[in-house]
């Protein structure tokens, strides 16, 4: 965050905005941050594992994007990469696979879920279904 | 995806190289520190600010030869996403009738009142004086905190104002922040 006026200045959120930007420099040791990640409640090693699902999903180096269970007390579990509407699956499928029959089967398929979060059964019957026709494909051009 | 210079595409090899999992974390981190809240919703955010960057229809532009450290894009797009966040955790919290919605769909931007800047610079004040109390035996904190109110918020600066290297400050901000918690509870704002 660059120099400000001091009338400038929102005070705290302008503060704590630099103070947090710093976990995210280099110059951080991830240890440090690791550190704080505990602290706070959370599970370093699962969000590195996570992340790496995620990005080999959508840079199609592995398999399906993952999904996770709700916590107790809590909705519905939501697709693990953020909150993914409809539209933002088919792009992420389809980029993964680049497969334009299985953006129309996935389109076919979604027409009947909630309008913006897919839930976790729904999640997995879809990509159930998607990898089935993926397959059906790969055995066509054998 | 992200393009790169020109709104070219970026390589696969530039995207697969880059440290994914560490970059989450420092994401999560961020946004936890930020929202004071769950890591699960800080997670989330930088799941999002990743899914956002990795987006096939995404407009994100990432000059990755003039700037090879991703950190600065990612950080804007998590800035970006934690602003969202907040306004509607506000807007939830709040009773709104039709009136109210009308005025938050023609007010997008965040527009503050003089009295909520008042409040905010009195909150920014106070937390800043129990900070500068709980750091009288830790000279670079206490050197920090008037840069601070001055606007100099880039380590970088910070560093040059006080003759220190960067890794002295960088240490030294971690202590504040830790502070800066801490004063926040004891105030009751969280």
């Amino acid at each position: 965050m660059p120099t400000r006026n001091p009338s400038q200045l929102r005070g705290l959120e302008d503060l704590e905005a630099s103070l947090g930007d710093d976990m995210l420099h280099a110059e951080m040791p991830i240890e440090t941050v690791r550190e704080y990640l505990r602290l706070a409640g959370g599970d370093p090693e699962r969000i590195r594992h996570d992340a790496a699902l995620l990005v080999d999903a959508v840079l199609g180096q592995s398999g399906t994007p993952p999904v996770r269970t709700a916590r107790p007390g809590r909705r519905p579990s939501r697709i693990a990469f953020g909150r993914m509407n409809k539209e933002q699956l088919i792009r992420h499928v389809n980029a993964l696979r680049g497969n334009p029959a299985a953006e129309r089967a996935l389109r076919s398929r979604l027409s009947n879920t909630e309008p913006e979060i897919v839930s976790e059964e729904e999640l997995r019957a879809i990509l159930e279904e998607f990898q089935n026709l993926f397959e059906e494909d790969e055995d066509e051009t054998k | 995806m992200a393009v790169g210079p020109s709104k070219q595409p970026i390589p696969k090899s530039v995207l697969a190289a880059l440290p994914w999992p560490e970059l989450v974390e420092r994401l999560t981190a961020v946004a936890q520190f930020r929202l004071r809240g769950s890591v699960d919703d800080a997670k989330q955010l930088a799941m999002e600010t990743v899914a956002v960057f990795l987006d096939p229809e995404s407009s994100v532009e990432w000059d990755y030869v003039a700037e090879p450290d991703v950190r600065r894009c990612l950080g804007s797009i998590l800035n970006g996403l934690l602003r969202n966040f907040v306004r509607k955790r506000g807007n939830l919290e709040r009773p709104t009738d039709d009136k109210d919605l009308e005025l938050l769909a023609a007010n997008s931007d965040e527009v503050q009142t003089p009295e909520e800047i008042a409040l905010a610079r009195d909150l920014f004040d106070r937390v800043l004086a129990e900070v500068a109390e709980n750091s009288k035996n830790d000279a670079v904190v206490t050197q920090l905190i008037p840069l601070f109110q001055r606007g100099i918020m880039e380590a970088d600066e910070q560093a040059a104002e006080l003759g220190v290297s960067k890794a002295t400050i960088y240490e030294a901000r971690r202590r504040m922040r830790d502070r800066v918690e801490i004063a926040r509870k004891n105030l009751g704002e969280h």
